[in-house]
């Protein structure tokens, strides 16, 4: 059936590619926003995505592949409203913390560390996290997805990973009173 | 904290920062846009139904090529390194041993580069690649300064992943694998298949990396698998050494990592290939083999270097990367190591960069610059690589620049300094292409040729035998070198004529088609239906100028339908039925000798005109 709408989708099929976007858009959009931190370039990455979705269409080869390749878009975007600010790692902020999360076994001490390590990453060690434990790909997909090689995926998730673990680590042995910024 | 409890903590947080929903108006204000917006035109949705190898009759019989050979020649002997004068070029490691060449492409976008090129006596190749979209153009020169794109229509589908496109540059012409599919080509205008997927060690793996080597030609590339041709057309499985068994490294558990090989290069009668082995825990371990004749490939030990390009030359290889030291690959320094045999590696008396941590802790911050080692080059003058200096958020920065460094040993590396033929210096709107940079460098006799873009681009960067005028072109030479292409013999494959078919019930109405060569090369097609159901069961008519595509395709972009009755015509379901006809395409199967339109519809030979 998915197959279905893609292809009706490429050969020109607006309403096939309205259910598609519409399917997809949350995932998509909390890719984005994972990644850029902040709603209003997440919304404007996902637009820009989904355009070039609908533009592309015809050209995508494997209608199979349309999942992986929506993200790859997606994640264009994200590079593309990146570089449209110059000190982007200044003007990003924080989502609220604690703002949609009832999870009892996430404290607000993890949660402040896990931003705080997230935002010291690096954007592309940023996406290939979100496509790993959010998305649930695999560092094959995700070498497909990115266009990178396989070695290259694991690498960059292995070295992202271990830099969570190394800053969260860090953080944990700072003395709370610094965590919390009274003195 | 476990790898478990790590992974878990990460995945839990993930999923409560994560947004639930997508704004409507975000969704309303795509579908104004895309409403408006034309999509492009859809040739590869038809590929997708096309097994490659039903072109290799109509290819091997059809392309017709005339190269002007006495001028070709005569300017192939005088090029360094190609019969003509034995004196070397110099290592080219200042700017003004270098000139910048634009291609012209097809692509309207402002992101498109050359990713990938291939040198031989009779000129180079490349691949240009649109960023953002999985569309490739190939374009070939017999000069470097004069660039032909080769028409879709005569060179192989190049699929929709650049790693699955090698390109190898032989005495002959060109070998190009795409997908595990060989093409060869005498000037890289007009194609034939050799073999493919149909040999049963060609689906053994995925092959990243080839070179001409061993017995005639390598290849490397996923699932722990070599390959070796003696002529490109029969490929047959190397012996490789076994896959690693996991213990303390790569595969802890006892799992078996996946051993991919990404490059291979040859050094006199000396192959190396270099991958890794990685498992699902995220280790990673570099692996290198080497062989003497391709056929059997043995371990070796390399130095712990990622992201690695490889090239070699009589007197040795040359491996750059990032160093894996225990800190982020991004953030590693770059470095090089040289071999004389592919077994020891010592490491260059200077790295390529040298990289200070800028935060306490060794870590990265989101506004720093970043540089990548791509690609790497040997000739008889020595080794140039190249790369980027300016990653910003997952890709090049605004103000990138293309990377050079030269080496004349392999062991001692220097940075050219850069200059505006590898920059742009004046301000730059952010929004902009991503600045300048080089994805491949490959040498063409003495020469280097460099790939990449420039300020939204594709290049090329060549250096030695600058142009008269100070980088101008000279027309008259252009012109002499310049391939006089003539497009695919237009009966090769042979659309014009009177065709016909027969629709489907219920209608099974009978349809005639006429296709008729207009001089430009396109066809005027008329389609009669005798029953047509859009038009309430009154004979149609439709026209339009159908282009060549792909080998054996040609397609209708847009065409018009009209009721014989001048009623006007209404699609029974979906949209409306001008947009369902929207590159109406038709696909040459030269076994049966007919066309298959992007309906399914198969089209047979008739006698009688529409």
């Amino acid at each position: 059936m998915r197959r279905d709408l893609v292809e009706a989708a490429s050969r020109g099929d607006h309403e096939a590619f309205e259910v598609l976007a519409t399917s997809a858009g949350d995932r998509l959009y909390a890719v984005a926003r994972l990644i850029l931190r902040t709603a209003d370039l997440a919304e404007d990455a996902v637009q820009e995505a989904l355009v070039r979705a609908w533009q592309q269409l015809p050209s995508l080869r494997d209608p199979d592949r349309f999942d992986a390749w929506l993200h790859r878009l997606v994640v264009n975007a994200c590079a593309d409203q990146g570089r449209q600010l110059r000190r982007w790692s200044q003007q990003v902020r924080s989502l609220p913390v604690g703002a949609a999360i009832s999870d009892d076994t996430a404290s607000v001490a993890d949660r402040e560390q896990l931003e705080r390590g997230f935002r010291r990453l690096k954007p592309e060690q940023r996406a290939v996290i979100v496509l790993h434990y959010y998305s649930g790909f695999s560092a094959a997909e995700i070498a497909r997805i990115l266009g990178i090689p396989e070695g290259t995926a694991r690498s960059r998730l292995h070295y992202a990973t271990e830099q969570m673990r190394a800053l969260l680590e860090a953080d944990a042995r700072q003395p709370a009173v610094a965590q919390n910024g009274t003195a | 904290m476990t790898d478990m409890k790590l992974d878990e903590k990460i995945s839990k947080w993930l999923e409560a920062e994560a947004p639930r929903q997508l704004p409507d108006r975000v969704l309303g204000a795509t579908f104004e846009r895309t409403r408006r917006s034309r999509q492009q035109v859809g040739w590869r949705a038809l590929l997708g139904r096309i097994r490659l190898n039903r072109f290799a009759p109509a290819l091997s019989g059809a392309v017709v090529v005339v190269l002007v050979a006495a001028l070709a020649l005569s300017y192939y002997a005088n090029q360094p390194g190609y019969g003509g004068p034995s004196k070397p070029a110099p290592l080219p490691a200042t700017p003004d041993a270098w000139s910048r060449v634009s291609i012209d492409s097809r692509f309207r976008t402002s992101q498109v580069d050359t990713d990938s090129l291939a040198a031989s006596p009779h000129g180079l190749l490349a691949v240009l690649g649109e960023l953002g979209s999985d569309a490739f153009q190939l374009s070939v020169s017999t000069d470097g300064h004069t660039w032909l794109e080769v028409p879709r229509n005569q060179h192989p589908p190049l699929g929709d992943d650049i790693r699955l496109i090698e390109l190898i540059g032989t005495d002959g012409g060109f070998l190009m694998i795409v997908s595990n599919n060989v093409w060869t080509s005498p000037d890289g205008l007009g194609w034939e298949l050799l073999t493919g997927q149909e040999d049963p060690d060609l689906r053994q793996g995925e092959i990243l990396a080839a070179t001409a080597g061993g017995p005639g030609f390598v290849a490397v590339g996923s699932n722990n698998t070599a390959w070796y041709s003696t002529d490109g057309s029969d490929w047959s499985l190397a012996d490789v050494p076994p896959q690693p068994v996991g213990s303390g490294g790569p595969g802890v558990s006892g799992e078996r990592p996946t051993v991919t090989m990404y490059q291979v290069a040859t050094s006199g009668d000396v192959l190396v290939a270099w991958g890794d082995a990685s498992a699902n825990d995220g280790d990673v371990e570099p692996v290198v083999w080497t062989s003497r004749d391709g056929r059997t490939w043995t371990k070796a030990s390399g130095p712990q270097i990622d992201s690695v390009a490889l090239a070699g030359r009589p007197g040795g290889f040359v491996a750059t990367g990032a160093l894996i030291d225990g800190i982020p690959a991004d953030r590693a320094n770059r470095v090089a190591f040289f071999s004389s045999d592919g077994q020891k590696w010592e490491r260059a008396t200077n790295d390529l960069e040298r990289r200070q941590p800028t935060s306490p802790n060794g870590g990265l911050t989101n506004d720093e610059r970043l540089l990548s080692v791509d690609e790497v080059a040997a000739a008889s003058s020595g080794f140039v690589a190249v790369g980027s200096d300016g990653w910003c958020l997952i890709d090049r920065c605004a103000d990138a620049e293309a990377a050079i460094w030269t080496s004349v040993d392999g062991r001692s590396w220097a940075r050219m300094v850069g200059d505006d033929l590898f920059r742009v210096n004046e301000p730059r709107d952010p929004n902009a292409s991503p600045g300048v940079y080089a994805t491949s460098v490959v040498a063409w006799g003495s020469r280097f040729v460099v790939g990449g873009q420039y300020d939204g681009k594709p290049v090329v960067w060549i250096s030695g035998s600058e142009p008269p005028g100070n980088g101008e072109i000279d027309t008259a030479t252009a012109a002499a070198v310049a391939p006089t292409a003539e497009p695919t013999e237009p009966h090769a494959i042979p659309f014009a004529g009177n065709w016909e078919a027969t629709d489907p019930p219920p209608d099974s109405s009978h349809l005639t088609m006429a296709i008729v060569e207009l001089p430009d090369g396109a066809y005027d097609v008329t389609i009669r239906d005798d029953l047509a159901t859009v038009c309430g069961g009154v004979p149609s008519t439709m026209t339009g100028v159908a282009e060549a595509q792909e080998p054996g395709t040609i397609v209708i972009q847009q065409p018009d339908y009209v009721c014989d009755d001048g009623s006007e015509a209404q699609a029974l379901s979906g949209p409306p039925l001008l947009e369902q006809l929207q590159n109406l395409g038709f696909t040459y199967e030269p076994v049966s000798d007919e066309l298959q339109d992007s309906f399914g519809l198969v089209w047979s030979h008739a006698a009688m005109g529409p």
